[in-house]
């Protein structure tokens, strides 16, 4: 158990620095506002409204198609840079799971869960 | 083709041709699969929602197919094997993983690996894959006849489509090899529960099944996956063969850690629990089987049982190396399963005792059942090593117990819920209050589901009473678990209660003016009876005739689920 008290030394230690740098500014820093400094930085947006707005529930399933798809793309690099080592062989697998996925896209198509109405 | 496989030395073609083998021992599998991607397109071919069933026939055919290429793979470990290739000098390859040198040889004779070895095809799977495939027919032709789902019909295509896809997640389950596979396979399984639990939005009752389930499946398959990693973190490797011989190695230089072994472990035990239903991890069962449509709870409570039982001893007896000499696993999991296995007989019997709502007392009678197939598991793990060697052992009693018990389950309760989803098309209500005279309504289904709830019990000349019978058996050959048989026989006696209590409102309570409005006026024929089809009374008998049959005549019972013991 001994053995692990520098760690725990070092995880308070860590813990205590973050706390106190981030909040030395604030403390010990001089504070002159005025309007231009308080407003968005350069190239940003003017905020319209607040952060928290309700989102219609219905872009749950976008969301969670677009990971689908998104997955899959992810699964194509790993397979790209292989593909030399593995040869044709993995085009035949990999060209199996597009077109699993390829049902699955007209399925959704045809189910309608792209359409917002 | 993995890559340990392509570098281990063999030549590409002799791969290939294993590849190719190993791919036909596949098949029920590769039918479930074609047979759910061919499903939605159907569905999407159908526009009318009337003809939505054709769906349905259609996973009835597939399903039938699957038991088939099953029946003819356990016919064909019975038959000479002429297949195997002659380049392995009549031994099949067995890549088992990285951490090893190179591929080991083992004698095919008892079973084969499917692609990449992350399954495996033997007598013990191809049973399991028999029960679920089985199970699957059956609540497909439940869910034909059900009102619940019928009156939703836009939406059958899917129903079916999900059905053979959690199909093949529980054909994947009992054969998995491979710690990945295991997960996997409860997952596909456990994503398809959780949309069909919730097949019928309309209803709040089913949404908040289905959430629940969701939320309790989330949890406790994180806390697997988690104890799959620590055992990966031991040992090396995600292979269970190849995890057993490196525990072994690591338990006879005790170098074994057997703190992180035993959280990793019961880590696992959690989301195969989860799974079965066994205390303490039973909490959504009663909930999920009381919201689900009839037919979706008879397939939960059987099929995706079988399921998580055929992956629980598959991780048990083959992830856990046991002692040579003494016979005993090396980490002594039958305790930790004897004390589960009495909490949840016992916890499962004594809330069932109250409840008023049949549904939900058949869901707390199948975490007892759940418990008393505990007991057999571990009559097994006292004795791991004589499996398959000795006829007589006391580990081949006890997998034999199971799979009689999981069989006679299959048809009585099975048969228990049709009969009361048959009752709820037509008097809407689940309640046994409102069972009050049914046997003048319908003298069949009153019968019927009592002789389902007999069986259910264990009482001599159903089949229920063999299933038993063999756990019985199996558990009195191991003398230290003595204090088990006890549990469950006292437990057997409490359940008798809340079986009859659904009989006694049947045949001895009258109906009064509480349960007349429930019925719709033209069900109700002159002589007082409710009209059934003819296609639904003559598929009580497809469960009522096993149920007497097996109870009378149960050798071709025991002999069919003795072959489970010739596997790996």
């Amino acid at each position: 158990m001994s053995n692990y008290i520098p760690l725990f030394l070092m995880l308070v230690i860590a813990f205590g620095f973050g706390a106190i740098m981030a909040n030395l500014s604030k403390w010990i820093g001089p504070k002159k506002p005025t309007k231009e400094k308080l407003s968005t930085y350069e190239s940003g947006m003017e905020p319209i409204g607040t952060t928290r707005d309700r989102i219609s529930i219905k872009y749950y399933i976008v969301a969670m198609l677009f990971i689908i798809f998104d997955i899959e793309i992810v699964f194509l690099y790993p397979w790209a840079v292989t593909f030399d080592k593995i040869g044709v062989f993995a085009l035949g697998e990999m060209f199996l799971f597009l077109a699993l996925l390829f049902i699955g896209y007209i399925y959704i198509l045809k189910k309608g869960a792209l359409q917002w109405d | 083709m993995s890559f340990f496989l392509l570098d281990s030395g063999i030549p590409t073609a002799e791969l290939t041709k294993f590849v190719n083998f190993s791919m036909g021992k596949f098949i029920p599998e590769l039918i479930l699969t074609a047979g759910f991607l061919f499903a939605i397109v159907l569905d999407l071919l159908i526009k009318d929602k009337n003809a939505k069933k054709l769906v349905g026939y259609f996973a009835f055919i597939v399903l039938a197919a699957a038991f088939a290429m099953s029946w003819d793979q356990l016919a064909y470990f019975h038959g000479e094997m002429k297949d195997i290739p002659k380049w392995a000098g009549g031994k099949m390859i067995f890549p088992y993983s990285q951490t090893l040198p190179a591929p080991q040889l083992i004698s095919p004779s008892e079973g084969f690996f499917a692609p990449f070895s992350m399954v495996v095809v033997d007598n013990l799977s191809v049973i399991f894959k028999m029960i679920i495939s089985l199970a699957g027919m059956f609540v497909v032709g439940m869910s034909l006849l059900s009102r619940e789902v019928e009156d939703r019909g836009r939406r059958n295509g899917e129903f079916f489509s999900l059905l053979l896809a959690m199909t093949l997640g529980m054909f994947l389950m009992p054969a998995s090899m491979d710690l990945l596979m295991m997960y996997i396979s409860l997952e596909l399984v456990s994503i398809t529960s959780y949309i069909m639990a919730g097949f019928m939005k309309d209803s709040p009752r089913s949404t908040e099944a289905s959430m629940k389930y969701v939320l309790f499946g989330a949890f406790s398959s994180g806390l697997m996956i988690y104890g799959f990693s620590i055992l990966y973190g031991l040992t090396g490797s995600t292979n269970i063969m190849a995890i057993k011989a490196v525990l072994e190695t690591q338990f006879l230089s005790g170098s074994v850690n057997t703190v992180a072994l035993t959280v990793a472990v019961i880590l696992s035990l959690v989301g195969m629990g989860y799974k079965i239903s066994a205390a303490p991890f039973h909490f959504w069962t009663p909930d999920v089987y009381e919201g689900a449509p009839i037919p979706v709870t008879a397939l939960l409570s059987v099929a995706s049982k079988a399921g998580g039982f055929g992956l629980l001893m598959r991780f048990l007896f083959f992830a856990i190396p046991s002692n040579a000499q003494t016979m005993q696993p090396y980490f002594n999991w039958p305790i930790i399963l004897a004390i589960m296995s009495a909490l949840t007989m016992t916890l499962g019997n004594f809330a069932a005792l109250r409840q008023s709502n049949v549904k939900r007392m058949l869901a707390y009678s199948t975490i007892a059942h759940a418990g008393y197939m505990m007991v057999a598991l571990v009559s097994v793990g006292a004795f791991q090593r004589l499996i398959g060697q000795d006829p007589g052992s006391p580990s081949n009693a006890g997998i034999t117990a199971i799979l009689i018990y999981l069989i006679s389950y299959l048809f009585t309760n099975l048969g228990a819920f049709y009969v009361i989803m048959l009752i709820a098309n037509k008097i809407n209500s689940e309640e046994i209050e409102d069972y009050k005279g049914f046997a003048k309504r319908s003298p069949l289904l009153a019968v019927s589901l009592s002789l389902f709830l007999v069986s259910l019990t264990g009482i001599p000349l159903t089949v229920g009473f063999i299933g038993k019978f063999y756990i019985f058996i199996a558990i009195l050959k191991q003398p230290q678990y003595l204090w088990l048989v006890v549990v469950m026989a006292l437990n057997s006696v409490v359940s008798l209660y809340y079986y009859v209590r659904v009989m006694q409102s049947m045949f001895i309570k009258q109906a009064d003016a509480q349960t007349a409005p429930l019925l719709g006026e033209m069900e109700i024929q002159a002589d007082g009876t409710l009209r059934y089809s003819m296609m639904s009374k003559i598929f009580i008998f497809v469960f009522l005739i096993p149920t007497i049959l097996f109870g009378i005549y149960f050798t071709p019972l025991v002999d069919f689920a003795g072959n489970a013991i010739r596997f790996f």
